[in-house]
């Protein structure tokens, strides 16, 4: 089990984590999602012990960081969102610089490489340059990399990022058969879509805080009426975006294609005149309801105050 | 059953060293390096010896002064070069994102400072001695014996190990690489220019032939091999005369022993900025 006990980080004089507290139990695939800034990448590198928390604790299966984080390193397995590559360097012989500086060495090393290679796939292009590798290989390299010491505990920042849906699928199904091996896998993303499929917790940070954590039907079940309210159009977006702003009721705004997704803090009779003044407005509402729950929808009733418009995954709004 | 002792190469120096013979900044700068000091042998030694023809006699010593410049010529590129071969060592695996890499690996930040370290001096020691065939071209007339020409070698050793801690020390301070070139060449200005700039300002004021800053000579890491240069050439009574005007009198011991007081010292600071270095990226994890 990995566990953040009252963990705070201060960069000078800037609160970058203030007091989390995390439960992560054996064999969960674990989300942790917030927007950019909100402490995600500090928060998987304390854990990995690439960093040191200026408050609290992080346990491993019972151990703690030890000295210098030595615990943590030799528990936990680490994916950086950009994987870090060598020029002039041999997948093979990347693969057995990282298990030399994990301590194999000779033929064990070797053998142990060549089995990683064989499991993400990469052991026909063992002779290739890292750099000639394509994103989504240099990524299963890194993963590759990561498990060389068979960690308990893989923390994998943005994994998914830059990838096309294809080798995302590929990625994903890799990771699940890593959960069910039972290897504790945590996951910061900013990929709602990625995490809602694949994890079985959730933890949402937003500005150095846990603002909603646990098992993710539970999280998902705490819809509230509070849920954004979905208006799809046939056109004429911009003139309703514009509009949409003007409502005092109105406090954030997220577009994707035709259907804007805003978040209302009217009563069902204040929803009744925004659809009116909307269909006045000579505004084609094919249209308007409130969402069922989503990890999308919680995080953005949760996170992103004063925000007026959020890309949702990414897609982008374009001008009509 | 006991494991046996089996002496396992770094393996961040490992994989550098695979990673420079792949490529052809080493062969070239060996070229770079030998070329530039056969030419001034060969043409200082040529030009020696029309001297000698058309003079009508033949004064070996002089060679010894060619010798002396080739040296001279040598140390200073180990010394500018020194710096560059481990400056962009850390800065460059931090920006690429490999050195977090290393660490979550299980290697500790010392283990990659000495890795970095090793095969830089790797290189200096290969470049150094491929030179002796360089450093004999005067002395084809005698002079020097081979035995006092590898101590010259070895004397240039300890100033560029000087050279390559400054810039791991500036490569474990700085974000970045260019950064770290920066501070590492301004560090190895500092300690070859203040130790003589001192004692040089200072001397109109300390006129009783005590001024102690003289002392500071022996931090300056061209030191030892003019010292050592000036012993070859029979010139000892020049570093005498140089200290004397700067204004320390009474000073036959530090002036005896200054060439093995200031290597010391050269290995001493070098220890310093490795140790310096060390706690720069261990308080990065802070």
């Amino acid at each position: 089990m990995l566990e953040l006990k009252g963990i705070k980080k201060f960069y000078n004089r800037f609160l970058a984590l203030d007091d989390l507290n995390l439960k992560i139990e054996e064999g969960a695939l674990f989300g942790f999602v917030g927007p950019n800034g909100a402490g995600k990448t500090t928060a998987i590198k304390i854990m990995a012990g690439l960093l040191t928390p200026t408050e609290g604790v992080v346990t491993i299966n019972g151990e703690t960081s030890g000295v210098d984080n030595e615990n943590l390193k030799k528990m936990t397995g680490y994916i950086p969102d950009s994987p870090g590559i060598y020029r002039n360097l041999k997948v093979s012989e990347y693969m057995e610089f990282f298990a030399n500086c994990s301590g194999l060495e000779g033929l064990e090393a070797r053998k142990r490489c060549e089995s990683l290679l064989t499991e993400v796939g990469l052991l026909d292009r063992e002779d290739f340059y890292v750099e000639a590798l394509s994103r989504g290989m240099k990524q299963r390299l890194s993963l590759a990399r990561a498990l060389i010491k068979d960690p308990p505990v893989l923390l994998m920042d943005e994994p998914a990022s830059g990838l096309d849906p294809r080798t995302r699928y590929e990625f994903k199904q890799i990771i699940s058969e890593l959960c069910e091996r039972g290897k504790t896998i945590v996951i910061s993303s900013h990929i709602l879509a990625d995490i809602s499929e694949l994890c079985t917790d959730v933890a949402i940070i937003d500005q150095g805080k846990i603002v909603m954590n646990g098992k993710l039907n539970d999280v998902m079940n705490q819809v509230t009426a509070g849920n954004p309210i979905v208006i799809s159009l046939s056109s004429k977006v911009t003139q309703a975006v514009r509009l949409l702003r003007e409502e005092p009721l109105v406090s954030s705004l997220s577009i994707k294609h035709n259907d804007i997704m805003i978040r209302f803090g009217g009563r069902p009779k204040d929803e009744a005149e925004l659809l009116k003044k909307l269909v006045e407005a000579g505004l084609p509402v094919r249209n308007f309801s409130r969402e069922k729950g989503s990890l999308e929808s919680i995080f953005m009733q949760l996170t992103g105050s004063g925000e007026d418009r959020i890309i949702s995954s990414s897609d982008d709004f374009e001008e009509e | 059953m006991k494991k046996s002792f089996r002496l396992q190469l770094n393996p961040v120096t490992a994989k550098d060293l695979k990673v420079t013979f792949r490529g052809h900044l080493l062969p070239v700068l060996f070229l770079v390096v030998n070329a530039c000091l056969f030419t001034v042998g060969i043409l200082g030694t040529l030009g020696r010896m029309t001297g000698m023809e058309m003079a009508g006699r033949m004064d070996w010593r002089t060679f010894l002064y060619v010798y002396a410049m080739i040296v001279m010529v040598e140390f200073v590129i180990i010394l500018i070069t020194s710096p560059s071969q481990t400056a962009g060592s850390i800065a460059l695996e931090t920006e690429s994102g490999t050195y977090d890499l290393m660490l979550s690996s299980g290697l500790t930040p010392i283990r990659v400072l000495f890795g970095k370290l090793l095969y830089a001096c790797h290189n200096t020691v290969l470049i150094v001695f491929s030179t002796l065939p360089a450093l004999l071209v005067p002395l084809v007339y005698g002079g020097l014996t081979l035995q006092s020409v590898l101590v010259t070698l070895l004397f240039m050793l300890p100033a560029a190990l000087f050279g390559m801690t400054i810039g791991l020390f500036a490569s474990s301070v700085s974000r970045s690489a260019a950064g770290a070139f920066t501070l590492s060449y301004a560090i190895l200005i500092a300690f070859v220019i203040v130790p003589v700039l001192i004692p040089f300002l200072l001397r109109p004021v300390v006129t009783d032939g005590n001024n102690i800053a003289v002392y500071l000579l022996a931090i300056d890491p061209l030191t030892p091999i003019v010292t050592l240069l000036a012993g070859e050439l029979g010139e000892t009574g020049l570093i005498a005369d140089a200290i004397k005007y700067l204004g320390l009198t009474n000073a036959d011991m530090f002036i005896n022993r200054l060439p093995l007081i200031s290597m010391g010292m050269t290995l001493l600071i070098s220890v310093m900025f490795f140790v310096l270095s060390d706690v720069a990226l261990l308080s990065r994890e802070k």
